[in-house]
């Protein structure tokens, strides 16, 4: 008997982009994501999107808090209700053009910002995924699409501390790791919405560690001292971008 | 019964008036020590700051100008001129409680849990010197440098070319000492980090090569030309061979309400720069496998604002001087399991500056409290005591004084950087056995420090 369930259509170009815009319907938002997983090449290939969505961002994020100069948006008002014609002045349609850039390259950028605050994303997510990947390609290739850079699962068993899962929830991905104690230590991984910082504290009986740049944003949480959790950040941060 | 019209004006003269003069004591136009108080660099004090007399038992000798031998720039290790002494005696284990008031708490931890640990006493030599221009600027710092408006946590202005404060008030202004003090105006140099772990088996964690400019300490700077940032300095990695390629620049503001720390990293895949953690704060030093902050470079190095500093006083210590033995062997004979090896490094007694680190209100930091001991003859730490959240003793540093006649200065060179919570420490910027081991240099192209001059190396 033959398996009558319809072959999800291929994904294409279009499905890529929308999956980065969260603009893709929450079924095909799966699909896709299930095939990044699946494909290094299709997730190599997302991951240079993103990374050229990041540069537009670093190049004309600074720019939202600044207003449209007047000229320029009494440009794109006039040219909004004069008649088309064909021989228009392109240095007009050049200036509405940048206006209309700056509006959805803007608008992009504040789509893409965190709305909440990471720690409390990163604490709502730790859990310990059902299994080690027996192939963490995939992973390291979601892992680099979400943050728009190449890197991968930080290998820290130097530290005493095994992998224990990975998971990747839309534009957010946590590594677990135990020590030989079973202790478990998270590291939740996102876009950085810009800012760099960096703190570590105690929440409750957690130690919590927040390390940003202006690429990434990563917060690790685990049962440990501050000397502990000071070597395993550090193992993690280079980690993340080494090469062997 | 007073008018309402008086009581009007009295609240609103009142506070105008004793905010005029709250301001007038705050002005940052004040002078920090009067004309008077300045022309001691010229008779009881050294031009630095320092006591010009030795210790009453004459264990510490008087400042006599320093050793200086001026000439051609050395590009190799420096000779230590005291190569023919011997130890006027030992601390160990087992006497080092007849000599506590004068090792910092690092220290006597080391001789309670390593039993092989020593300190080699040494005579003191003050070899400290600087340029004559550098004394003069320090003369004009006295009464001219202040803090910044916005508060000496976050900065200084005034001061150019030498320490701003050589007759400290408070633990700020000797901590603005240490970060400012004369290293020359450039320098270029091979360096590595090595990891000794609890298990004793000794591991290269990274090495780069450094160039580095103190725009501070230009010649012809003022205290309004040099640009805002006292330190710029460029890594290249050259090892792990995982790492090389990778660059890191970094710029250290003199005012951190007005200028950013900043800081950019190159990965050779990424082929382009991005914004990295300053050396600055409790942000771990990936150079260092997590045994370092960044702000434990040079002992303590980046902002101060985490920090209230008070001055403690000054005392005799034992501490790391005159170590030029220490640079001439390799690495390997330098670091031991648990502590570096004695027979490495020489210790004297000097008189240093203690000076008291406890969290400032709101800030947040790995370590609460730290306290700083800076030497009196260069205003550069040679070690640092740390505690953790619960008050126990964390972390040690320890610098070891390196002597430059030729520049002439004593800097920090090497630093041990012990973990007392993971066991170990960090030996870092070694240049043991580097062909570059420690080169002052004139002056670099500023482009030469510029995230686009980074960025161009990831093409070449």
């Amino acid at each position: 008997m033959s398996d009558h369930t319809p072959t999800p259509p291929p994904i294409a170009e279009v499905d890529l982009h929308a999956f980065l815009d969260g603009e893709l319907p929450d079924e095909r938002a799966r699909v896709v994501e299930a095939a990044i997983l699946a494909d290094p090449a299709l997730a190599e290939r997302l991951a240079g999107y993103e990374a050229d969505k990041a540069m537009m961002r670093r190049l004309y994020g600074p720019l939202i808090d600044r207003p449209v100069p007047r000229h320029l948006v009494d440009l794109a008002q006039s040219a909004a209700t004069e008649p088309v014609r064909p021989w228009a002045d392109w240095r007009r349609l050049g200036a509405v053009a940048a206006v209309v850039l700056l509006l959805v390259g803007g608008g992009g950028y504040l789509a893409l910002r965190p709305a909440a605050d990471v720690v409390q994303l990163a604490l709502a997510a730790r859990e310990v995924p059902a299994a080690v990947p027996a192939d963490l390609a995939p992973y390291n290739a979601a892992l680099s699409r979400i943050v728009a850079l190449n890197i991968k699962v930080p290998d820290l068993a130097r530290a005493g501390y095994r992998l224990a899962g990975v998971k990747v929830a839309g534009d957010a991905a946590t590594v677990a790791y135990r020590d030989a104690d079973d202790r478990l230590f998270t590291l939740y991984l996102r876009r950085s919405d810009g800012t760099v910082r960096f703190d570590q504290f105690k929440r409750d009986k957690l130690r919590v560690c927040v390390w940003q740049d202006d690429q990434l944003s990563m917060v690790m949480a685990g049962e440990m001292s501050a000397a502990v959790m000071q070597k395993l950040a550090s193992m993690a941060y280079l980690g993340l971008t080494a090469t062997t | 019964m007073r008018s309402p019209s008086v009581l009007s004006l009295s609240a609103l003269f009142l506070p105008v008036l004793s905010g005029l003069l709250v301001a007038a004591a705050l002005s940052p136009a004040r002078a920090q020590v009067s004309e008077q108080e300045a022309a001691q660099l010229k008779s009881r004090l050294t031009p630095v700051g320092a006591e010009r007399a030795g210790s009453a038992d004459g264990a510490i000798p008087a400042w006599t100008g320093g050793l200086s031998t001026p000439g051609a720039p050395v590009n190799g290790p420096r000779p230590d001129p005291f190569a023919g002494e011997k130890p006027l005696f030992s601390i160990t284990a087992a006497n080092f409680r007849e000599h506590a008031d004068r090792l910092p708490e690092g220290a006597k931890h080391l001789f309670e849990t390593q039993p092989g640990y020593r300190m080699d006493i040494y005579p003191s030599h003050r070899t400290a010197a600087a340029p004559d221009w550098v004394y003069d600027n320090i003369r004009l710092n006295a009464t001219r440098a202040r803090p910044a408006p916005e508060g000496i946590a976050y900065g200084v202005e005034g001061a150019v070319g030498g320490i701003p404060f050589p007759i400290p008030k408070d633990g700020f202004q000797a901590m603005w000492n240490h970060l400012l003090a004369y290293w020359g105006p450039a320098r270029e140099v091979t360096v590595s980090t090595y990891v000794v772990p609890a298990d004793g088996v000794v591991e290269k964690a990274s090495g780069y090569r450094e160039i580095a400019d103190f725009p501070y300490y230009y010649r012809d700077a003022t205290p309004d030309s040099y640009g805002g940032y006292y330190f710029k300095t460029l890594h290249l990695a050259v090892a792990p061979a995982s790492r090389v390629g990778e660059g890191y620049l970094n710029w250290q503001p003199i005012n951190i309400r007005r200028h950013d720390f900043a800081a950019w990293r190159l990965l050779p895949g990424e082929h382009r720069v991005r914004k990295a953690p300053a050396i600055s704060y409790d942000v771990p030093d990936t150079d260092a496998a997590g045994y370092m902050s960044e702000d434990e470079y040079y002992i303590f190095f980046g902002g101060l604002d985490h920090y209230d500093f008070k001055l403690v006083g000054k005392a005799e210590m034992y501490v790391p001087y005159n170590n030029n033995r220490l640079y001439a062997q390799p690495a390997s004979a330098v670091l031991a399991s648990g502590h570096p090896n004695p027979d490495a490094l020489r210790y004297e007694l000097h008189r240093v500056w203690m000076v008291d680190g406890t969290l400032a209100r709101g800030a947040h930091d790995v370590v609460p409290h730290r306290r700083l001991y800076l030497d009196e003859d260069t205003w550069m730490a040679v070690y640092g005591d740390s505690w953790d959240e619960q008050g126990k003793l964390w972390k040690f540093g320890q610098a070891t004084m390196y002597l430059m006649p030729d520049v002439p200065a004593v800097v920090i060179g090497s630093q041990f950087i012990h973990d007392f919570e993971l066991g170990g420490y960090a030996y870092t910027f070694a240049f043991n056995g580097e062909t570059t081991p420690y080169m002052v240099t004139p002056p670099h192209p500023a482009t030469l420090f510029s995230p686009d001059s980074l960025s161009a190396r990831s093409i070449r």
